[in-house]
């Protein structure tokens, strides 16, 4: 009978959220710094860390894949904002997109293939180690994040609300208000996706 | 999504031939309303008959959820547009073998467009989903709002009661749930409800 009682009461426990994460975000919370990330291979053949974006007034981040219909079906969407936000060399801010699926599909070749055929306008990255994703909580493709200027996180989530037909733009108004300084309305939402699988360690 | 499809393909044909599960002759080779015609070759296409497969309102899912009263209830959301998903469902039918006669109930939730219902069908028939499975009719956001779904696959259990005793999800990327641990709060929540327990046949 007692052990009844543990184990509803295990389950109970269980059930509570860490302690510091964000609404949705299991890891990080609005005000988070960026992860610090090191010479993570590009598409383009470089490889970049956080400090290469240090001249950037807003960064905006998101993990994503090759494979994922939701991450695909986001893309043109993407190549639109960045050449709205990030398309100049003195754009005030920087998109960078991330892959850690360890998925054939979404390894370096074809992550160059893919950015190649779509004419990928933003940075895309390869962490084969999957650190960056994992410090970033992020669970699903495609999932964003801004940081301002002091690079702490001020938007996570959604790129907007709508797979098909969105009607609010979360990512773009937390750029702007990271751009005018102001605080960003709607801080966080649930992005949602196909889940990214992480391995053991 | 051609190479989704294959992969899916071959990882089911594998798990089918792990089970030993008894295939079906190609339908296409043999008259229809033949049944038991032997002549065709065993192969590993789809089965002849459809496994069960409803489109349902988030409404309609809550009325077929409270119908299992009394039993412990697994619930698998999954897409065929998520691979992760497509490569766990194995685990989701290895627990309805294992547990369905001790009152143990297996529901998959497809989240999948309407649109797509047939691929969805093929999936669950090659999958040998020989329980509940049902298409969200809702529009897209529904399930996911109801259940705060941020990726699939995820897994809800719900005790004997109706109620939600635990949701499986990967939101974490260092706690991301496998199907050891929902088989693990099956059989805690049986040892705790042993009333459950439905008398097991005697043959050996």
């Amino acid at each position: 009978m007692s052990r009844a009682i543990l184990g509803t009461l295990a389950l109970a426990v269980s059930l509570n959220v860490a302690a510091s994460a964000g609404e949705f975000n299991r890891k990080v919370s609005i005000g988070d710094a960026a992860p610090q990330f090191s010479e993570l291979p590009a598409v383009d053949g470089e490889n970049y860390s956080l400090a290469d974006f240090a001249d950037k007034d807003v960064l905006v981040m998101f993990v994503t894949c090759n494979h994922c219909p939701v991450a695909v079906a986001y893309e043109d969407r993407i190549i639109a904002f960045t050449e709205k936000y990030a398309s100049e060399k003195d754009s005030k801010v920087a998109v960078v997109a991330v892959n850690v699926s360890n998925m054939e599909a979404d390894r370096l070749p074809k992550m160059q293939e893919r950015a190649e055929e779509k004419g990928f306008n933003f940075h895309y990255l390869y962490d084969e180690s999957q650190d960056l994703g994992r410090a970033l909580g992020a669970s699903v493709t495609p999932e964003f994040f801004v940081f301002n200027k002091d690079r702490k996180i001020v938007y996570m989530g959604a790129m907007d609300d709508n797979m098909q037909e969105p009607t609010t733009d979360f990512l773009a108004a937390a750029v702007d208000a990271a751009l005018a300084g102001t605080t960003v309305e709607t801080a966080e939402t649930r992005a949602r996706g196909c889940g990214v699988r992480y391995e053991k360690k | 999504m051609r190479g989704v499809r294959h992969s899916a393909q071959l990882f089911t044909v594998s798990v089918a031939l792990l089970c030993g599960c008894d295939q079906a002759s190609d339908p296409s080779r043999i008259q229809r309303g033949a049944e038991g015609v032997p002549s065709a070759p065993r192969s590993s296409s789809v089965p002849k008959k459809d496994v069960a497969l409803e489109l349902v309102s988030c409404e309609q899912w809550d009325q077929r959820l409270a119908s299992q009263r009394g039993k412990i209830v697994v619930v698998d959301t999954w897409a065929t547009w998520c691979l992760p998903c497509m490569e766990e469902f194995p685990k989701l039918v290895a627990l309805h073998q294992k547990y369905s006669d001790d009152g143990v109930v297996c529901i998959s939730v497809s989240v999948d467009e309407p649109e797509q219902r047939e691929s969805v069908q093929d999936f669950l028939n090659r999958q040998r989903a020989d329980f509940a499975n049902f298409l969200i009719a809702d529009e897209s956001n529904a399930w996911w709002d109801k259940w705060n779904i941020k990726g699939v696959p995820i897994v809800l259990v719900f005790d004997a009661g109706g109620t939600l005793v635990q949701k499986f999800d990967r939101d974490d990327p260092d706690r991301q749930f496998t199907y050891m641990d929902v088989e693990k709060l099956v059989v805690e929540l049986l040892s705790i409800e042993p009333e459950s327990t439905v008398l097991r046949s005697s043959l050996p």
